[in-house]
């Protein structure tokens, strides 16, 4: 008999719906599955006939035939033991065949029975619901993740004879349900630290600010010890909290990934990377045979912080060319093309020398060549898409222990806050969410400027060696000033601010 | 054979050090005397090295071949008894025998003072924030300013010329055609155009040696009246200048600094051996004897209230912007504002990203 179910894998980030046909027939008792599967897929065969056996039921002497399709998509991972084994049922009339219609089934078999959990499943799950389909049968421990749909009936399951019973119609599953909004709520900023704990960076404080509210990278230069670090791991703390559409996003790179804590079923906070500086260039980028998301991805709608930016490779620091332009990675592999997300802000920290000290002469050590060659590790092209340079030196005893109080994360938020909100509002109709992401048409289109402002920027181009992509960065970042002023219109003081900021060209002067 | 062509051959030699050419040209007889020579005495006579230098080119040919790089270059070149040759050069111990020029050579004719500003190359933001004051001091009174073009001092000092528009004057210790060091070139390149003049005393594409560097500072110094020392270490190539200056009957000016500032050891040497103590291009001038007219300071009540604030807290030592919003207790948003205003009037300036100082 034949039967049919749904299930599905991920390619890059998204899910395809997978059917997998089932037909017992006469024959030689013999197992085939067919549909261009990888051997984990294949060895599916194995361990369904096993389970089902130690699950009592017990296989017929037939010929039993296994199709995936399309038959074109290569097939991978652990998630289709579970619809093979209820196609089984159903073709074996145990399971009544309308009523696996339009279920959706994920999940891999122990050989006793037992349903384990797999990677992917909210990207799965929402590539269903996107077709349509509103009830799907998942591992208990990837059931919260299946449940931030909302709309999807997700019917958790630990055992093979459990999921038949339920099949059957003999017994009732309570589907799962999450409070999206309320875990959202909850998870809030996470445990980061506040912004009033940093003391005397009021310049670095104000740089940050603006790279958070018009998503800009920002690079901070300046000795070891001054409180980089500190600083960027603040940042998550200013940003808005995910919208459930966001961290639905960021949950699928997770889920695909891997990285999902047991019983976390949404990513909650927004994502703080900071991989060490012996990272690979796939490990960046995302990539292998079947390619997972690098820290790129794993860092979109969030932060990716690189601290001792001269000291990565070369290479590695090259892929981020085209991903900061574009905010997607694309990876090509033989089975396909993988499109992974990466709309991230780039935070990076150098020191000013290899010794650390450099302006102070009395102190650094360094030969010019050797300040020279250390800047140089960072190519221009990369150099010239970081919006905000800010150097930071070290703070004065008086800054630490004098009892003064910084600004603090929540009254920077609010003004973060308030100027992404602006921007939410005046890019409804484009697809783009942030100053940062300008095109030079839209800039001419959102930025409108005065006389007066023309001038300024006119003597800046000439009297500071400003490139044409050097003052297009300037205005967005005059833009995002204005934002966070309130003021509709660019003006001359949110130019000069911004021309303060970028200063990209006055790098340490040997 | 003319003088000129002689003098120009003894100047395309260039693999041997000025003391040694001068040794074996005085052996002989002078550059005339040498060019004479038979081949086989050369080579018995000197060492390989020696003979192979100075066969070299030893042919007219080879000279009017020179002379037309030279000519499709735009390069002159000038020897003692040319117009152009600067008098101070004729009464230094080891006048160079031929200079390379690069620009407007009327200008080593023109007897305006000159002084010489040379220092560190790994400057400190101090030494470099008064070698820009005290260079654009001596320029605006009309000196001309004399360096090496090398990184750090040097290149401040021709830049502060540059930019006031006055005359200097750059020594090179590579080839007159090379503009080394690479950081540099904008230097090299305005001083061609702006009626300034480069000067080598080595020719076409010899690279820069480290030996070459001591016989340049000979130059640098003989062409000066006086040498300003703005930053030097306790062994330092600046001191090397001021040793010959000395040599050459020149004065020696120092810059002090701090006495905990390794960067400032070398000057505070000097001034301890009896250099003059200069905090200010006037200073100089006094010891020139030139008289200025009262400078027309910038009047700060000009200012607007906000700018003078923030004026008042930019030091001549360079500060971070931290500091500067701390004490003029402004926010950092509109400190910026205020300061690339400062900045466009030209009274405070940014020596490295993030840390101003004023002008």
């Amino acid at each position: 008999m034949y039967s049919k179910v749904l299930s599905g894998l991920v390619q890059g980030v998204d899910g395809t719906l997978i059917s997998v046909e089932t037909d017992i027939h006469d024959g030689l008792p013999v197992m085939n599955m067919v549909g261009y599967l990888s051997s984990c897929v294949r060895e599916a065969g194995e361990r369904v006939r096993t389970a089902l056996r130690n699950s009592h039921f017990n296989l017929p002497p037939k010929r039993v035939t296994i199709n995936l399709s399309p038959a074109d998509i290569r097939k991978e991972g652990t998630a289709f033991d579970l619809p093979i084994a209820v196609g089984i049922l159903a073709s074996m009339g145990i399971i009544p065949t309308d009523n696996i219609n339009n279920i959706l089934i994920l999940g891999e078999l122990g050989l006793d029975g037992h349903v384990n959990s797999v990677n992917g499943v909210l990207a799965v799950v929402h590539c269903a619901y996107m077709n349509g389909i509103r009830r799907c049968v998942v591992p208990l421990e990837n059931a919260g993740e299946a449940a931030v749909i909302e709309g999807m009936e997700v019917i958790p399951v630990t055992e093979l004879s459990e999921v038949a019973e339920y099949f059957q119609g003999i017994r009732a599953i309570e589907p799962e349900y999450v409070d999206v909004k309320a875990m959202l709520e909850e998870n809030g900023y996470g445990d980061a630290g506040d912004f009033a704990e940093v003391l005397g960076h009021e310049t670095l404080k104000r740089g940050v600010e603006i790279a958070a509210a018009g998503m800009h990278n920002i690079l901070m230069t300046g000795p070891a010890g001054a409180g980089k670090s500190m600083i960027a791991k603040r940042i998550p703390t200013i940003m808005p909290r995910l919208t459930l559409d966001e961290s639905i996003e960021i949950t699928k790179i997770y889920s695909v990934a891997g990285l999902l804590r047991e019983g976390q079923s949404i990513v909650g906070v927004r994502p703080f990377r900071s991989p060490h500086h012996t990272i690979s260039l796939h490990a960046m980028s995302g990539g292998g045979r079947i390619p997972q998301p690098g820290e790129i991805s794993l860092a979109h709608g969030g932060v990716l912080f690189l601290d001792e930016l001269p000291e990565f490779g070369r290479n590695v620091l090259e892929v981020m060319r085209q991903p900061l332009e574009d905010g997607v990675v694309n990876i090509s592999r033989l089975n396909g093309i993988y499109r992974f997300p990466a709309e991230f802000m780039l935070v990076a920290a150098r020191n000013p020398c290899p010794c650390g000290q450099f302006p102070d002469m009395n102190k650094c050590t360094c030969t010019v060549n050797q300040i020279k060659h250390y800047n140089s590790r960072i190519s221009k092209p990369l150099l010239d898409r970081i919006d905000i340079n800010v150097d930071v030196r070290k703070v004065d005893y008086t800054d630490l222990f004098e009892g003064r109080v910084g600004t603090g994360s929540a009254e920077m938020r609010e003004r973060v806050l308030t100027a992404q909100e602006v921007q939410r509002r005046r890019y409804e109709n484009d697809r783009i969410r942030f100053n940062s992401q300008l095109d030079s048409g839209m800039c001419s289109r959102y930025i409108k400027l005065g006389s007066t402002e023309k001038d300024f920027m006119e003597y800046c181009f000439e009297q500071m060696n400003l490139s044409a992509r050097g003052s297009y960065r300037v205005l967005k970042i005059a833009r995002t000033i204005a934002d966070i002023d309130g003021d509709t219109d660019v003006n001359e003081k949110h130019l000069k601010e911004a021309v303060f900021f970028r200063n990209a060209d006055s790098q340490g002067g040997v | 054979m003319s003088d000129e062509y002689l003098y120009l051959w003894f100047g395309m030699i260039s693999r041997l050090t000025h003391t040694v050419k001068m040794k074996i040209a005085m052996k002989y007889g002078g550059i005339r005397g040498l060019w004479g020579v038979p081949e086989n005495i050369l080579k018995e006579e000197l060492t390989d090295i020696q003979a192979g230098a100075i066969l070299e080119h030893r042919c007219e040919n080879d000279i009017l071949e020179y002379e037309n790089r030279l000519k499709e270059r735009k390069i002159k070149y000038i020897y003692p008894g040319h117009e152009c040759y600067p008098d101070r050069l004729y009464d230094i111990p080891d006048p160079p025998m031929l200079l390379f020029a690069v620009g407007d050579i009327d200008v080593l004719k023109c007897h305006v003072p000159t002084v010489a500003v040379v220092g560190a190359r790994k400057a400190s933001l101090y030494g470099r924030s008064v070698a820009d004051r005290i260079a654009g001091d001596l320029v605006r009174a009309g000196v001309t300013v004399v360096s090496g073009m090398a990184l750090g001092i040097d290149g401040v000092a021709h830049r502060a010329a540059l930019r006031e528009k006055g005359q200097t004057i750059a020594v090179l210790g590579c080839g007159i055609n090379v503009p080394y060091p690479r950081e540099n070139y904008d230097i090299y390149h305005d001083i061609g155009v702006s009626g300034g003049v480069i000067l080598s005393e080595n020719g076409l594409d010899v690279q820069p040696e480290a030996f070459r560097f001591p016989y340049r500072n000979r130059i640098i110094s003989g062409l000066s009246d006086g040498v300003l020392v703005v930053e030097a270490r306790k062994r330092s190539g600046s001191l090397i200048t001021a040793d010959q200056a000395l040599e050459q009957g020149r004065d020696v000016y120092a810059v002090p600094g701090r006495i905990t500032d390794a960067a400032s050891e070398g000057c505070n040497n000097l001034i301890r051996m009896g250099a003059v103590c200069v905090t200010s291009g006037a200073d100089i001038l006094d010891e020139l004897g030139i008289r200025t007219c009262q400078e027309t300071r910038f009047n700060k009540n000009l200012l607007a209230p906000i700018e003078k604030k923030v004026y008042s807290c930019v030091r001549l030592e360079s500060r971070h912007v931290d500091d500067i919003c701390l004490e003029a207790e402004m926010t950092v948003s509109e400190t910026a504002q205020v300061l690339f205003e400062l900045e466009r009037k030209k009274l405070v300036k940014q020596l490295v990203r993030n840390y101003y100082v004023r002008v």
